[in-house]
């Protein structure tokens, strides 16, 4: 990807959110959406919108911040860029995470999509059914005999 | 009902600024509730995500479990260390184990059951038998050998039937020879130590401590020889580190982890802790001169206090002893002025465990036939104190209480006896019989 970056380094695209915002990135940042670079290689006219149908502007903005930060390899040790994944990461609040997950889906950013999805597991880990449910604003909608039953599932597997 | 309301709540006005209400995650996408549970690295962890709601629960299949681990995201785990001499072990396994404590969901009024599992290896935990059997020195690296079978404990337990607390959890270090050798291990053969060791500690990088990965970890041992071992799990090649004492006759006796930090104490008392990054050893308290030294010496834990309690027997002392008496002796960490205060007992609601991989107390509310102030600690049975290397016989469990400072074998006070004698009492096996092995 490095070698084709090159000749397209300088070339810029717009991205239109949901509700119209643009933002204009490096060809290289946008690419690293699988969706946008598909699109990108149906487009006729690079100068026009692209839209990015499902996604607000706010939570583009934080992708694009994301694109960036991973489009620029050789800026950073791996270290240091798994050190800045933590901190975007941590700095979402919920909502903005949930919208981020789909955004990340829908996007196809691999990269963003497995960041995301182990700080949710994160977020999960060791905690008990109800504490996730207040967590995630989550209803329980099974049946007490439902909750009977899923309770005898046992999480011990015994050898001798 | 938020959207009724504009108003942010005031105790968290600047997440909610953008978004007045919060997202009820359930309407998640399966296809994205996949790929976080897959990423759930122990079984409670799925069992809880699949107890959430309905959706969640078709999104994380049963098969998820597989080879996922019980007690530990990280642990068991393998490693390697070219030997620095020839006949030294070469891999190693780190498991964790958990001391647990069964209760009869049927009738709870029945005395509780005090259970010891390893997993050594992911998804499957071993019962240590009797409790205080040493954990296994040494595994096969492959294959699903059956290491322990014994008739006195059905195939698999399924611990729904019991209500099932978690005592204490410790990690264990064991050798790994080859694919198919045990490799026997002598440990003490020249010094009559009652208690095995080594005992070991992990400690994380406390600058990860939410999302460490195996590499953030550092395993710290005492060595038999009364050295600290210094493991780091960082890459590839796990660099070994060791601390000896300069002062001759020293030798480090136990370590624990104390508020994410290492410290570990000498055969005079003296104890140091360890820093995580420079792991230069800092002195917090010094020797103590004026006590009777004590025979073993056993750190633990309480309410974020630290303590040790050093045991003492006249089987020490160089004349013929018919009846053996022993004491201990027990202190508590003065941080502010650097030493030691002797205390009478841990108090009259407390019982404290020794056991081959760490010391943990337990309150009397879960041991209802225990009076409290008192330890429950297991010896050899062999006269000469020396240690026979098989894992499940030669030990015999004491109790000792501070008051009185009566002790004996646990045979002879009948409350304790049901909880820790075994074989486990008729209900623990009655409700399972019949479960296929798991």
């Amino acid at each position: 990807m490095a070698s084709t970056s090159t000749s397209t380094l300088s070339r810029k695209l717009i991205l239109k959110s949901s509700d119209g915002e643009k933002f204009e990135v490096d060809e290289n940042v946008a690419m690293q959406s699988q969706t946008i670079k598909h699109m990108i290689e149906d487009l006729d006219d690079i100068n026009s919108p692209i839209p990015v149908s499902i996604v607000t502007g706010t939570i583009l903005s934080k992708v694009i911040e994301y694109c960036k930060k991973h489009a620029t390899e050789d800026s950073d040790s791996d270290e240091q860029l798994k050190q800045w994944d933590k901190e975007y990461a941590n700095n979402m609040d919920l909502n903005t995470l949930y919208y981020l997950l789909l955004a990340a889906n829908y996007m196809e950013i691999k990269g963003l999509l497995e960041l995301i999805t182990q700080c949710v597991a994160d977020m999960i880990k060791g905690k008990s059914p109800e504490e996730i449910r207040a967590h995630f604003n989550i209803k329980n909608d099974f049946t007490p005999q439902e909750e009977a039953n899923i309770r005898n599932e046992n999480p011990w597997a015994f050898e001798n | 009902m938020n959207s009724t309301n504009p108003m942010p709540p005031l105790n968290n006005p600047m997440k909610i600024s953008n978004h007045s209400k919060q997202i009820s995650w359930s309407d998640l996408p399966p296809d994205l509730l996949l790929p976080i549970a897959k990423r759930l690295a122990t079984q409670p962890d799925v069992f809880s995500f699949r107890q959430v709601c309905k959706l969640w629960r078709a999104s994380a299949p049963l098969s998820l479990l597989v080879s996922k681990n019980i007690l530990s995201p990280l642990f068991p785990h393998h490693f390697t260390i070219k030997p620095d001499m020839c006949y030294a072990p070469k891999h190693y396994i780190v498991c964790m184990n958990c001391v647990i404590l069964l209760r009869s969901n049927v009738n709870p009024e029945l005395s509780p059951f005090i259970m010891i599992v390893d997993e050594y290896r992911s998804g499957k935990l071993y019962v240590r038998r009797p409790f205080c059997a040493r954990p296994l020195t040494c595994y096969p690296s492959f294959g699903n050998v059956n290491l322990t079978g014994d008739p006195d404990l059905p195939p698999s337990l399924d611990l729904s039937r019991f209500r099932v607390s978690e005592l204490a959890r410790f990690p264990t270090l064991s050798y790994l020879r080859d694919a198919n050798r045990i490799m026997q291990i002598k440990l003490y053969k020249q010094k009559p130590y009652d208690y095995p060791k080594p005992r070991v500690v992990l400690f994380v990088d406390p600058n990860c401590e939410n999302c460490a990965t195996v590499s953030d970890y550092t395993l710290v041992e005492v060595s038999q020889y009364g050295d600290l071992i210094v493991t780091r799990f960082n890459g590839e090649s796990h660099n070994k580190f060791t601390y000896t004492s300069k002062k001759k006759g020293r030798r480090l006796v136990d370590l624990v982890n104390f508020k994410g930090k290492v410290y570990v104490i000498d055969n005079y008392h003296k104890v140091l802790s360890i820093d995580y990054h420079s792991l230069e050893p800092s002195k917090i308290v010094k020797s103590l001169k004026s006590e009777r030294m004590g025979y073993n010496k056993f750190l633990f834990v309480s309410c974020n206090e630290l303590y040790v309690v050093s045991m003492w027997s006249t089987m020490l002392l160089p004349l013929e002893v018919k009846e053996e008496s022993i004491d201990f002796t027990l202190f508590k960490l003065n941080e502010k002025e650097k030493k030691w205060d002797k205390l009478e007992g841990i108090g009259d609601d407390k019982i404290l465990f020794l056991t081959f991989d760490g010391s943990f107390v337990a309150s009397t509310n879960d041991f209802p036939g225990c009076k409290g102030n008192c330890i429950i600690f297991f010896r050899s049975t062999s006269r000469n104190l020396y240690i026979k290397m098989d894992c499940r016989c030669y030990y015999e469990i004491y109790v000792f209480h501070f008051d009185g400072g009566d002790s004996g074998p646990i045979s002879s006070y009948p409350g304790y006896s049901d909880i820790v004698v075994w074989p486990p009492p008729s209900w623990l096996w009655n409700y399972s019989a019949g479960s296929s092995k798991g």
